[in-house]
């Protein structure tokens, strides 16, 4: 069985699926890998050229299972909590025919519900000796600071626990690569002492400050494995984590962890001898599930070697679709739910779709929600029937067009005569403000899938004009996006400006083309 | 000797959980008393297991509405339109399939109609048939009450109440009832609203159990199973409901775990099913981040079931008092059957049963279970083997004797 394993480029870096590819690696014979990257304008280079794996391996990629189920390949998933927990459940049920490797068991619990094939699997890293357990004379913490923005911060942490650690080490390594001042109260804390050190190309110096400490913070509010956690638990540290999986469904609170909800952290006493207590029921926990996990090996690559051919396939998938799907789903939960309803599920099923939708909706709790639109006439473009973008003559599909909402919205162009880039040229939305808005309003303007520029929106009614740059994109397929933001008020979608887009041309040299 | 006996389960429809098993277990245990037993099951059971049971499938499945199996059809609108009408569609449904019975099979005054779980509209539908004929001509009747579907209406109205008026009405008109409960207190319940006596009939120990399943051999000798050594399995089998205490584990468990960190003690218990899970989805959430902690799905396969039941040492029934004041477990009879000391929460009318045959503990409250969790884990294999062996015989024998009572009499 030849298999193709594409996974995001981010875990290239990362290598948090090493160890499941190694496992499919020493279970068949040919394994490619190919890694995407889902935030550049991307091409699968599988489905470009004649097909010759018989199943693909979709780590974290789950939005792309239908592509390849249309296309016949068996299509085993593995979604992550971090990634997929606030999919619509058109999500789930668009990819029903493939089989799914679970992580999480919230999300197992939802692809069940949709009628999907999932196997539920924990994973833990071999543990450390019983002999070689951290010491709890006093606590030490850690914490990479990976993601301050979500106020995972020192701070955080001394409003909890307060003087009871001795001190904290933070790795102040942040995902967007900027790191925080400690000194900023924003971040900081001053009842314990605190080390740190930066990012750097020597993991050692986050396993060697690893090492000195025995309580781990867990350093993002939701994670699809937690691998940082794992590693944790293994060396018999007290894990210490926001509340949400799959945090909560590895740590018990109290028992063999200590579980808070971020926004409502409250200060906890902790004695010596009870962290101490629950960081070894911890370490008995990944002792057990390791070789859980050891034992429950054969029975996954059994599970993934059983996936069954899709029904429904359709054959080969045009690029026009893998685009318009990884727009759509770029494009967020409305965009992506929108485009799976026209284009992805199975409605002609009806029946069968709907007894699985109503499980599935009633477990996410979503029943009443419709999309929102922007103003009275819908606003819509591509090939909707209103479409004032049909003049552009628009691709087959486009994701853009199956989309309306509360504060995003686009639209694709192509642009057949249009070929020398270095001129001062802009495609030119003529608007109109109907109403006054209160607050001021900004138009981020995205062209294949990159922030173009961003103008500020007039507060009074009447015309005005959205430029947008063409210097520079080398491409003629103009994917543009406006999203509409607000950073002054809470209520996005309460407020929005009225605006209705009159008439779309393109200005260059001074010259106009309508 | 009678002729034939029709032992009928309309809620016989799933492929797991307790009907297909009771169905078989009550048709083996009232055979020496007939010439013939014609098992009647629903219309949605496999046919597989119909086949591998020897099961007749006559009836439609009436309860949609609180269980799922299979295609509602149009049940669901068919009845709610009657209900509208003033009728009940699943009474209809009842009758005529217990009307095509009584033709099919030319059942007669020599035969007896056997229900070991009396539901609302095979009684009903039973009752309605045999008011046709007179009582002379009418078949024995034998209804056990174990405290589930007799009381399942579609229009939502208490079934046992218009039952319990059905059968005063038929056993003063002269017609052959005999009544039976699957507990104590529940037949003490029936006698004082029906006026009449009611035998307590628990579910019979099976012998197919006893030898290929049961942690004890099934004659009376002591064979002590278990190595001491190796890892004590605790079962919550059927626990994947709330009235069966659900919501009761992760106290349990994780109490527990705080004193047995090293996990001398696994715990495995079933999940809700889909359709419940979303409010506690968190909870279920905790329970599976207990060390040692696995869950099963909401349903599980008789072979699986068997073989949770095989590698178990203790089972715990923290079942809701209020609900189960009344009504018998069945795992409870299956823990007996098969040599496996129960834990139940105070209140619960099997209970009485527990302590009665000295099948396992009874607590007084949720936090008391860590306790006796503790005690059987230091007990000795011999120890439980021999007082469990004497527990299921001493049940046995009752069991046998109040069916015999029940049927022969």
């Amino acid at each position: 069985m030849k298999i193709l394993f594409l996974d995001h480029a981010f875990h290239n870096k990362t290598k948090s699926s090493t160890f499941f590819l190694g496992l499919i690696r020493d279970n068949f014979n040919q394994v490619d890998v190919e890694y995407v990257d889902p935030d550049s304008l991307f091409e699968i280079k599988a489905l470009q050229s004649k097909r010759v794996h018989d199943l693909v391996i979709l780590w974290q990629l789950d939005y792309l299972a239908p592509v390849f189920l249309s296309a016949g390949y068996r299509t085993v998933v593995v979604p992550m909590y971090d990634g997929s927990a606030n999919m619509p459940f058109e999500h789930w049920i668009g990819m029903g025919q493939a089989s799914f490797v679970n992580f999480s068991r919230t999300l197992h619990e939802r692809v069940i519900a949709a009628g999907c094939r999932s196997f539920l699997v924990k994973y833990y890293l071999p543990p450390v000796k019983e002999e070689q357990l951290p010491a709890f004379e006093d606590l030490r913490g850690i914490l990479w600071m990976r993601r301050p923005q979500d106020g995972l911060t020192p701070k955080l942490i001394q409003g909890m626990i307060g003087n009871q650690l001795s001190a904290l080490h933070v790795h102040n390594a942040p995902d967007d690569e900027q790191p925080r001042s400690l000194d900023d109260p924003q971040y900081g804390a001053s009842t314990f002492k605190i080390t740190e050190t930066r990012w750097s190309r020597n993991t050692n110096v986050y396993l060697d400050a690893l090492a000195n400490c025995n309580v781990f913070f867990a350093p993002r509010l939701a994670e699809g494995i937690g691998m940082a956690m794992l590693e944790a638990f293994s060396r018999g540290m007290l894990v210490i984590a926001n509340d949400d999986a799959v945090h909560n469904e590895y740590v018990s609170n109290w028992v063999n962890g200590i579980l808070f909800n971020k926004d409502n952290a409250s200060h906890f006493v902790l004695p010596l001898d009870m962290a101490r207590g629950i960081a070894f029921s911890g370490w008995c926990g990944a002792v057990s599930g390791y070789q859980e996990w050891l034992d429950t090996r054969q029975q996954l690559v059994e599970f993934v070697r059983g996936t069954p051919e899709p029904a429904l396939a359709v054959g080969p998938i045009s690029p026009a679709f893998v685009t318009a799907l990884c727009d759509a789903y770029m494009l967020g939960g409305e965009a992506y739910r929108h485009f799976l309803r026209e284009h992805v599920v199975d409605w002609e099923n009806r029946n069968a779709i709907k007894k699985i939708a109503t499980s599935l909706v009633t477990l996410l709790g979503i029943e009443n929600q419709s999309p929102p639109i922007i103003d009275e006439d819908g606003l819509f473009f591509g090939s909707s029937p209103r479409s004032v973008g049909r003049k552009f003559g628009l691709k087959e599909y486009d994701a853009f067009s199956a989309h309306l909402a509360n504060d995003t919205l686009g639209f694709s162009v192509k642009l057949s005569s249009f070929n020398d880039t270095n001129h001062n040229a802009y495609i030119v939305l003529d608007c109109n403000l109907i109403e006054e808005t209160k607050d001021g309003w900004t138009v981020l303007i995205h062209v294949n899938r990159g922030i173009c520029t961003r103008l500020s929106l007039p507060t009074l009614p009447g015309e005005f004009e959205i430029r947008i740059p063409m210097a520079g994109i080398l491409e003629s397929d103009f994917d543009v996006m406006l999203s509409l933001l607000n950073i002054g008020s809470e209520n996005r979608a309460a407020d929005l400006p009225k605006i209705k887009f009159s008439s779309i041309r393109i200005e260059e040299d001074g010259v106009i083309d309508q | 000797m009678k002729s034939r006996a029709f032992v009928c389960d309309p809620v016989c429809a799933l492929p797991y959980g307790h009907n297909v098993v009771g169905l078989k277990y009550f048709s083996d245990a009232i055979r020496p008393f007939f010439g013939g037993i014609i098992p009647i099951a629903s219309r949605s059971l496999l046919e597989k297991i119909s086949l591998d049971y020897g099961f007749e499938r006559e009836f439609d499945f009436y309860y949609h509405k609180h269980i799922k199996v299979g295609e509602a059809e149009d049940s669901n609108l068919s009845a709610d339109l009657s209900q509208r009408l003033g009728g009940d569609a699943m009474l209809e449904r009842a009758m005529r399939d217990v009307d095509n019975i009584f033709t099919k099979y030319a059942i007669s005054a020599m035969d007896s109609v056997v229900f070991p779980c009396v539901d609302y509209y095979g009684a009903m539908g039973l009752l309605s048939i045999l008011r046709k004929l007179k009582p002379e001509n009418a078949p024995s009747v034998y209804f056990r009450f174990i405290g589930v579907m007799e009381s399942a209406t579609m229009h939502g109205g208490n079934g046992l109440i218009i039952l319990s008026k059905k059968i005063a009405t038929a056993l003063k008109d002269g017609y052959k009832i005999r009544l039976s409960a699957e507990t104590p207190a529940y037949a003490d319940h029936l006698a004082e609203v029906l006026g009449v006596a009611v035998s307590v009939v628990t579910f019979p120990v099976h012998t197919d159990v006893a030898r290929s399943n049961s942690h004890l051999k099934p004659d009376n000798e002591v064979e002590v199973l278990k190595d001491d050594h190796r890892i004590f399995n605790v079962a919550c089998p059927g626990s994947a409901r709330v009235d069966k205490g659900y919501l009761s584990l992760l106290e349990i468990f994780s109490n527990f775990r705080r004193h047995d960190p090293r996990l001398t003690i696994k715990f495995v218990t079933q999940m809700l099913p889909i359709s419940e899970a979303l409010p506690y989805a968190n909870y279920t959430n905790q329970l599976y981040a207990i060390p040692g902690v696995r869950l099963l799905p909401s349903a599980v396969t008789e072979d699986e079931m068997n073989a949770l039941y095989k590698y178990s040492d203790l089972v715990l029934l923290p079942y809701d008092p209020t609900v189960y004041a009344y009504r018998g477990s069945a795992v409870f009879m299956e823990c007996i059957s098969r040599g496996i000391p129960v834990i139940g929460l105070a209140g619960a009318a099997f209970c009485k049963q527990i302590d009665y045959y000295g099948a396992g503990s009874v607590v007084s409250s949720i936090c008391e279970f860590t306790e006796h969790i503790f005690r059987y884990r230091d007990m000795s294999a011999r120890s439980i083997s021999i007082g469990m062996l004497q527990a299921r015989h001493r049940y046995a024998v009752d069991s046998a004797s109040a069916i015999t009572h029940w049927i022969a009499q």
